[in-house]
């Protein structure tokens, strides 16, 4: 089956619902359908029959949930076996019938949304398609989760060569469960390497109408139709779809003749409604494929087009020259790296460009840690920055949505290796115009390299679309044609739609007033056509020329936007607190005037003292207040956030040492456990006070707890578990802690009880955060 | 969505009338309101309630003494899971780590529009004519969170309102409710959900 040549072809017709017939046959409530490929092959057959003898030309074997979280690995694999078997059987008298191996959702959140880890939903499929690759072809439906989705589709392209289907499950207003658009959910797919994409279930063709127009805009693939008989509604504690065979044709007729190639039916759609919709469709021309010639990254939330309104990449997460990063990196504090993440979008920045090389890591780990890490907080879409080939395959695989890779070269190694990479994940690629012979000096010569770079890619499968080229540009200090050159190559490019991307700011190395250049250069590449600038979001001049050229190229409506960016520049809080003492500040909970206050107290006092003198005494008040009840947690925390805003500015004096001079402390949620938040809460509470945190986050296994505490020699350890049904796990881990370290714990978490900590073997219980940081300065003599 | 600041400022265990914390509520419901994805399915069952447990029409049955007292005399139930969405799992994520006040706030804030979102499906809910009793989740009382699986099993949480269960019975999104909801002619003299709790301790414990 040749997917990619079905334009003014018949339209091809799937079949319609099996667990609607099947229970109709007697299926009941809780059983598992897929367990009938055994018990009731006939009764399967006979389905497959109906539906082959109403017209549809594409089966789907009844193994939706046939993994191996629902059944054991052997179940499914016969389980799967059996129901291709059973649909190659009842095709055997319908030539040009062909069976696709339904794979359903795994029914689990992805980690680090949920607990499933990505290689295993990788491998849960994978089981499914190693046992089922004797179909024609693979259809991953109902998807709800782009995640998952990506897991699927890499499972098919690596363990077979079978054309790949997907349809994802929209709710009325077009988003997936997890909040995911058609233009996202498309993005992912298609550079993944689908064969075609839809809809299913959910929703019933009347509500596709809306959401059908931004599946073919937004994809190049042929789309896929098979909605439910309509909206359900309940009777009797039944479900029962709304639209009889003849209504159900007529919408799908109108949705199949504006583009569409593939149409059939999920629940509720019985072999009837397929007899109408074939006996209504058939004369109409397949849409087949289309050339959208747009670029598009998206993220698990959203996708952004490049190339129409030029684009702010934020360019901070990157440890060059960056001490607080390297820091960060080193201890894998990737809270850090989300909070450089966060403030940049507040900047302004569409996408965030991740770059975590330095020496001394192991850069993919922390690359993958990174990705993850932004990902669980943002829906920013992000751009893989790196050199390292491993640490490009493990974050691009990683990553939920469509990426950006910074980036490949004219160097015949980086072609040979990136490309590759690129194309099996994806990647929107960052295209830099140099070579074996460095940067050329003319705008010809780069734009010959970006020429070969793009043919090259294109023997690969990737096409112009997804590149992005880098003209490069050099210091005017050294060159005064310097920025000429480059902004006649984005011209250039722009005057043959090619789309491009740039680091803005090295053209002002060596020279004084950095912004001044930075600002008026952007402004003119911005005029010259770029499409991405790769810039500071936290520079104003950047941000605000940023606004201003959008506003007058016409393409900030009413100046909207330029608007709203300069409304938030008043900082109220600072206003009339300017002099407010660094203590009452981080009393009261004002984290702009305990800013304004340590800038001030630096003038005459030396960091460390103004942390033991002002920061730990306010922080004891508070705690003090807060046993005595006579202020609630708001306000607790309040003051943890402004002595953290506080701390920051302190350990930025301090030249990154301030956190190495603390002695570690050990936390984590246990093994089981994903609610973290009185884990966080304690965790800014011991910075504050000083101590270096090593927060392992949640769901950790003993193992991991036992090895950190030995390697950071931490004398305290903090556990905690949210559920009656982890507190094993916390035993667990203490028995660990106990045999390998002598380490005092603390415990906590909603469930315990002092009796219950005391039983499972902790030296404290720590009823708030507040008694679990007391116990640790007990301890550790603060 | 209804949003309940009075509730909210229950959940971040402070006093109703401070003032701090309800501006700090607000603040963080102004932010979290664009994320909430909000999903429930509500099905209706007979049933049949003994000393220890119940037994719905199609066979399931819930083991517990507790959730037998809570609907002794009810010959039918709902069943609800309820979700606020993923998206503001990772929008409390976000908040959490540039604040923890704004953090902590924001999981009270969710915490209390997740069962304003409750109270709002059952007030619409066609009961034909029954009284409902108040919500019964797994974790409640005796009722142990093990029988968690069953009401997924009953209502395809996962497929049909995209709330899923950890490995430890944790529902994933965070922000989730599922529920038994006693319907019978009498409203059962409505016993408040604290009173049947074991949890004597618990800081929110409503008299």
């Amino acid at each position: 089956m040749d997917l990619s040549k079905l334009s003014g072809k018949k339209i091809i017709f799937f079949d319609g619902a099996m667990g609607t017939v099947l229970q109709s046959r007697g299926l009941s409530a809780g059983e598992l359908p897929e367990t009938w490929n055994i018990t009731h092959p006939d009764i399967i057959e006979g389905v497959h029959l109906a539906y082959l003898e109403a017209g549809a030309d594409i089966i789907k074997t009844n193994t939706f949930g046939a993994n191996r979280l629902k059944f054991t690995e052997h179940e499914s694999d016969t389980i799967i076996k059996r129901g291709v078997e059973i649909a190659k059987k009842a095709c055997a008298k319908y030539k040009n019938a062909v069976v696709a191996l339904d794979l359903g959702p795994t029914g689990k959140l992805l980690a680090p949304y949920g607990d499933l880890p990505f290689e295993e939903a990788v491998d849960v499929y994978a089981g499914m398609i190693k046992s089922g690759k004797s179909a024609d072809v693979i259809l991953i439906e109902t998807m709800s989760d782009i995640y998952e989705a990506k897991a699927a589709i890499l499972a098919a392209k690596e363990n077979c060569d079978l054309p790949i289907m997907v349809t994802f499950t929209f709710d009325e207003s077009g988003r997936l469960l997890t909040g995911g658009s058609v233009a996202a959910a498309a993005a992912m797919a298609e550079g993944l390497g689908a064969d075609a994409i839809g809809f299913n279930c959910g929703v019933g063709p009347a509500q596709l109408e809306k959401l059908l127009p931004d599946m073919l805009y937004y994809s190049n693939l042929p789309v896929i139709l098979n909605p439910n008989a309509g909206m359900p509604e309940e009777r009797n504690g039944m479900a029962h779809f709304e639209l009889s065979p003849k209504e159900f044709a007529n919408l799908m007729y109108g949705l199949v003749k504006q583009g569409v190639s593939i149409a059939g039916g999920c629940c509720g759609t019985t072999p009837d409604h397929i007899a109408a919709l074939v006996k209504k469709c058939k004369g109409v021309p397949a849409g087949g494929c289309r050339n959208n010639g747009l670029t598009i990254v998206s993220s698990y939330g959203k996708a952004i087009v490049i190339g129409k309104d030029p684009l702010i990449i934020g360019e901070r997460i990157n440890p060059t020259g960056k001490p607080r990063l390297k820091e960060a990196l080193k201890n894998g504090d990737m809270d850090y790296v989300c909070r450089l993440g966060l403030e940049q979008i507040a900047g302004g920045a569409h996408i965030l460009d991740v770059n975590v090389g330095m020496p001394g890591i192991n850069e993919a780990s922390a690359a993958a840690k990174a990705v993850v890490a932004l990902q669980a907080v943002t829906d920013t879409p992000l751009q893989i920055d790196t050199s390292d080939y491993a640490a490009m395959e493990c974050a691009l695989r990683l990553y939920n949505g469509r990426p950006i890779l910074n980036s490949v070269n004219g160097k015949k190694e980086s072609l040979e290796k990136v490309l590759p990479i690129a194309k099996k994940y994806g990647a929107v690629l960052v295209a830099l115009s140099l070579d074996d012979n460095g940067i050329p000096k003319t705008a010809a010569e780069r734009i010959a390299i970006a020429e070969r770079i793009m043919e090259t890619a294109a023997e690969y499968g990737i096409k112009n679309d997804d590149i992005l080229v880098d003209p490069l540009v050099l210091t005017i200090s050294t060159g005064s044609e310097n920025a000429k050159t480059t902004l006649e190559v984005i011209r250039e490019l722009r005057n043959r739609g090619i789309r491009t991307i740039m680091g803005v700011s090295n053209i002002s190395f060596g020279l004084p007033v950095r912004d001044a250049i930075n600002s008026t250069f952007f402004t003119l590449a911005l005029k010259a056509g770029l499409s991405c600038g790769i810039i500071n979001p936290q520079s104003r001049a950047m941000v605000d020329v940023y606004c201003a050229y959008r506003a007058l190229n016409g393409i900030d409506e009413n100046c909207g936007d330029y608007i709203e960016h300069f409304a938030g520049t008043k900082e109220p809080e600072v206003s009339g607190t300017g002099n407010i003492r660094l203590y009452d500040a981080i009393v009261k909970g004002l984290t702009g005037a305990a800013k304004s206050a340590v800038d001030a107290a630096l003038k005459k006092e030396d960091p460390l003292d103004i942390i033991n003198n002002h920061l730990i005494p306010a922080l004891d008040y508070v705690g003090k207040g807060f046993e005595e009840k006579k202020l609630y947690l708001p306000q607790l925390l309040m003051s943890a956030d402004a002595a953290r805003a506080a701390f920051d500015i302190l350990r930025d004096t301090l030249g990154g040492k301030g956190r190495d001079n603390g002695e570690a402390v050990v936390i984590a949620t246990v093994h089981g456990d994903i609610h973290d938040i009185g884990k966080n809460i304690v965790k800014v509470l011991l910075q504050n006070y000083g101590y270096k945190v090593i927060d392992l986050g949640k769901d950790v296994p003993a193992d991991d707890v036992v090895k950190a505490a030995k390697e950071h020699g931490a004398r305290v350890v903090g556990l905690s578990a949210l559920m009656t049904t982890t507190v094993p796990a916390m035993a667990e881990t203490i028995s660990a802690l106990r045999r390998e370290t002598d380490c005092r714990i603390v415990v906590g978490g909603a469930v315990l009880t002092a009796e219950w900590a005391n039983a499972i073997g902790a030296d404290s219980y720590a009823a708030s955060a507040v008694n679990a940081v007391q116990y640790a300065n007990s301890i550790l003599g603060k | 969505m209804r949003y309940d600041r009075a509730e909210a400022l229950r959940y971040m265990g402070t006093r109703k009338d401070d003032i701090d914390a309800g501006v700090l509520a607000d603040m963080v419901y102004l932010k979290l309101r664009n994320e909430v994805q909000a999903r429930y399915i509500l099905q209706r069952y007979s049933c049949n309630v003994d000393e220890g447990g119940i037994t719905l029409e199609c066979g399931m049955r819930f083991i517990s003494k507790d959730i037998a007292r809570h609907l002794r005399g009810c010959g039918a139930l709902f069943i609800l899971a309820a979700t606020l969405g993923s998206r503001i799992d990772t929008a409390i994520r976000r908040l959490t780590m540039q604040s923890v006040a704004e953090g902590a706030a924001a999981q009270a804030v969710a915490a209390a529009l997740i069962e304003g979102y409750c109270d709002e499906i059952q007030e619409k809910a066609e009961t034909g004519g029954l009284k409902q009793r108040s919500r019964f989740s797994p974790g409640y009382g005796d009722w142990s969170i093990v029988e968690q699986k069953k009401i997924f099993e009953l209502l395809n949480c996962p497929k049909k309102v995209g709330i899923t269960l950890t490995e430890g019975l944790m529902m994933v999104p965070s922000k989730s409710v599922t529920a038994v909801i006693g319907l019978a002619e009498d409203s059962g003299g409505t016993v408040s959900k604290c009173s049947i709790c074991v949890n004597n301790d618990c800081a929110y414990r409503k008299e």
